[in-house]
C-alpha cells in the first residue's frame, strides 16, 4: 500500500458513493462499477508488488497472489451484477420510460397512515382498526 | 342407585372402609389404613367448614352492600382488556416505526447504510488507535494511472450524458488492468480488460433506449448530505487502507501457498490454482451467483415478451410461424456491411480459439476459466456486431442458458465427484499422460472444472445478448 494508492481507493469509494446515493439507476450502476473499482485497488494493494506468481525457477519475488484471485472473483462478479441491474433499469424503463427510483409506494402510504395515526391518537380507537 | 349410595355411605361411611383403605393402599403402600367416620371430633377441617358456611351467610344478608364493591370492581380491566391493548400497542408503535426508518426512498436506505458502514470501522479504530506510521508515498509509474483512475471517476460522476458516463467507467476500468499490470497481475488484467469491453458493449445495448440525458434534479440540501456521505466514506477508507497495511503482524498465508501451488495444485500459475483448487469452493459459489445473476437478468428483461408475441401470434391467425418481430435494419441481412461481416467471420474463430487457449494454458500460463470464457463471449459479441442477436443465436448453436446450466453441472459435478472415490469434495486428480503429438502433458480435473467455469461465463454473456438484444417488439403494459 502506498500513499498515491491508498487515495486513489479513497477517491473511487467516495465518488462511486456519490452516484449510488442517487435515484437514476444508470448513475447507480456506474457508482458501484467505480466503487468495485476502488475495493479492486484496497485489494491488490494490500498484497505486495512483485513478478507474476507463475512458477518457473523458484518461488521467491512474487506478487500476492491470494489478493489477485479474490479480485479476480470480484471482477467477474461486478460484471453479473452490472448485468443484472442493467436489466432493471431496462425494465424500469419498459415500464415507466425512465430509470429513476421511485419512492416506493407500499412505504410511503405506512409512514402516512402513522402519521395520521398519530394525530388521531386521542380518540379511543374502535375494533375495526385492528386487522 | 347412586343417590341411594350417596345417602346410606353419607350416614354410614364406616360402610366404604375397605374400599377406601385398598384405594389408598394402591397409591402409597406405605400408608397407614384410614378409616371413615361421620364425626371425627372438632378440628380444623370443620372450623374451615363453619367459617365457610358463616362467610357465605353475611353475604347473602348484606346483599345490596357486597352488589355494589363487585360493580366498582368490573372498572378493573381484566385480563383479555389489558391483552388487546398490548396487541394495539405493538401494532401501532410498529406502523410508526416503519413510518419513519422505512420511508421507501432509496438513497435514504443506502444512505445511512453506507454511513454506518463508514463511521462503524472509525469507531472500532478509534477504539484502539495505533498509527503505524505513513507507507511510502508511492511509485513513479502509480501516479499517471491514479491520476487517470481519479479523472475518469470524476467525470463518470459529473457528466450528463449516459453514453459518456458509461465510456469514463469503461477507462477507468482500463486503467485499473493497467495497475494490475503493475503490480504483477496478469490474470488480472487480462480480466479486467475483456469484462470492461463487455461491459461497455452491455451497456450500451441497455443505454440506447434511455434518454441521453440525464435531467438536473436534487436540491443544494439534498447534494449537499450526498456529498458528505460519500466523503466520509472516502475517509474511512484512506484511514483504513493505511492503517491495514501497516499492521500486520503474521506472514501472509500466500506464502505457503505459493510453496504448495505446483506440488499440490499441480499447476505453475498459482492465481489459478488459487481459484480452481484451494479456494475452489468459492469459485463454486461465485459461478452460482454468475448463473443467478443473469437468469434474474433474463427474466427481468424479456418478462412480458412472450406473452406479447403469442398475442401477436394470435392476431396473425396462429400457425407456428415464428413471430416477425420489428427488427432494427441490421439484422437485414441485405442491410449488413460487407466488410464487417467478413472481418468478423474470420475473427469469431480466432477469438474463439484464443479463449480455448487461456482456458488450457491457464492452470500454468496467464489464463484461466474466466477469462477464457469473457473471452470468447467478446467473440460472440463481435458476431452481435455483424449481424445482430440472430447472428448470435445461429452461431451460439445452444441456447444460452444451456450453456450456463451445463458449466454449473460440470464444476458442480468435478467438485462432487471425489465423493465417489472416498475423497473430500473438490480433490484433484492429476495424471500425466504423454501423447504422440503433443509430448508429455499434464491432465488433472481441476482444467475439467475450469472448464465448467468457461463455460458459465459463455453463457452468463450470452445471457446478456439474449436479455438485451435486439428483436423487441415493443412492449408496453
Amino acid at each position: 500500500m502506498t500513499v498515491v494508492l491508498a487515495a486513489t481507493a479513497a477517491i473511487l469509494f467516495a465518488v462511486g458513493t456519490y452516484l449510488i446515493l442517487q435515484r437514476k439507476l444508470s448513475r447507480i450502476i456506474i457508482g458501484l462499477g467505480l466503487l468495485t473499482h476502488g475495493a479492486n485497488v484496497l485489494l491488490i494493494t494490500s498484497g505486495r508488488r512483485g513478478d507474476p506468481p507463475i512458477v518457473r525457477n523458484g518461488t521467491e519475488g512474487f506478487s500476492d497472489p491470494l489478493p489477485q484471485a479474490l479480485a479476480l472473483t470480484a471482477i467477474v462478479i461486478t460484471f453479473a451484477v452490472t448485468t443484472l441491474l442493467l436489466a432493471l433499469a431496462y425494465r424500469s424503463w419498459l415500464l415507466t420510460r425512465d430509470d429513476e427510483v421511485e419512492d416506493d409506494v407500499g412505504d410511503r402510504a405506512i409512514a402516512r397512515e402513522s402519521a395520521a395515526e398519530d394525530f388521531a391518537d386521542d380518540e379511543p380507537s374502535t375494533e375495526g382498526t385492528e386487522r | 342407585v347412586l343417590a341411594v349410595g350417596t345417602l346410606v355411605l353419607g350416614v354410614a361411611p364406616q360402610l366404604a372402609d375397605r374400599l377406601a383403605d385398598a384405594a389408598v393402599r394402591s397409591l402409597d403402600p406405605t400408608a397407614t389404613s384410614v378409616h371413615l367416620e361421620l364425626w371425627h371430633g372438632l378440628n380444623a377441617p370443620l372450623a374451615l367448614s363453619a367459617v365457610t358456611i358463616t362467610v357465605g351467610l353475611i353475604l347473602a344478608l348484606g346483599d345490596r352492600a357486597v352488589q355494589r364493591v363487585v360493580s366498582a370492581g368490573s372498572g378493573v380491566p381484566d385480563g383479555a382488556a389489558i391483552y388487546l391493548g398490548m396487541l394495539r400497542g405493538v401494532g401501532s408503535t410498529s406502523r410508526r416505526t416503519t413510518g419513519l426508518v422505512q420511508n421507501g426512498s432509496l438513497p435514504i436506505y443506502s444512505g445511512v447504510i453506507l454511513a454506518t458502514a463508514a463511521v462503524l470501522p472509525l469507531v472500532a479504530l478509534a477504539s484502539d488507535w495505533r498509527w503505524p506510521g505513513w507507507p511510502r508515498f508511492g511509485e513513479k509509474e502509480d501516479v499517471p494511472i491514479a491520476l487517470a483512475l481519479v479523472l475518469a471517476a470524476l467525470a463518470a460522476a459529473t457528466i450528463r450524458r449516459r453514453f459518456s458516463a458509461a465510456l469514463f467507467l469503461g477507462a477507468a476500468g482500463y486503467a485499473m488492468s493497467a495497475l494490475f499490470v503493475l503490480y504483477g497481475a496478469p490474470d488480472l488484467a487480462l480480466t479486467q480488460v475483456t469484462v470492461e469491453t463487455l461491459t461497455t458493449v452491455v451497456f450500451v445495448l441497455v443505454l440506447r433506449r434511455l434518454p441521453d440525458r440525464f435531467e438536473r434534479q436534487s436540491s443544494p440540501q439534498r447534494r449537499a448530505v450526498r456529498v458528505a456521505v460519500s466523503a466520509l466514506i472516502g475517509a474511512t477508507v484512506f484511514v483504513f487502507a493505511i492503517v491495514s497495511s501497516g499492521s500486520r503482524t503474521a506472514p501472509p498465508v500466500s506464502d505457503e501457498i505459493i510453496q504448495r501451488s505446483v506440488p499440490d495444485g499441480h499447476g505453475r500459475n498459482i492465481v489459478n490454482v488459487i481459484l480452481v483448487d484451494f479456494r475452489g469452493f468459492d469459485t463454486l459459489g461465485e459461478i452460482t451467483v454468475l448463473t443467478v445473476a443473469s437468469i434474474g437478468a433474463v427474466a427481468l428483461a424479456r418478462v412480458g415478451l412472450r406473452a406479447a408475441a403469442e398475442r401477436a401470434q394470435q392476431a396473425a391467425g396462429g400457425g407456428r410461424t415464428r413471430i416477425r418481430a420489428k427488427r432494427q435494419g441490421d439484422t437485414d441481412p441485405v442491410q449488413k456491411i460487407v466488410f464487417v461481416d467478413v472481418s468478423v467471420q474470420v475473427i469469431f474463430y480466432v477469438v474463439l480459439m484464443m479463449s480455448l487457449w487461456l482456458l488450457f494454458a491457464g492452470h500454468n500460463q496467464p489464463g484461466g476459466g474466466f477469462v477464457g470464457g469473457l473471452l470468447a463471449g467478446s467473440a460472440f459479441a463481435l458476431r452481435y456486431i455483424a449481424g445482430g442477436i440472430h447472428e448470435v443465436r445461429r452461431h451460439a448453436r445452444f441456447r444460452p442458458w444451456t450453456v450456463l446450466g451445463a458449466g454449473v453441472l460440470l464444476a458442480a459435478g468435478t467438485a462432487l465427484a471425489p465423493l465417489l472415490a472416498g475423497d473430500s469434495v473438490l480433490e484433484v486428480a492429476y495424471k500425466s499422460v504423454t501423447l504422440p503429438a503433443v509430448g508429455k502433458m499434464g491432465l488433472s480435473s481441476a482444467l475439467l472444472f475450469d472448464f465448467g467455469v468457461y463455460l458459465t461465463v459463455v453463457g452468463v454473456v450470452l445471457m446478456a445478448f439474449e436479455a438485451f438484444g435486439d428483436d423487441t417488439t415493443e412492449v408496453t403494459e
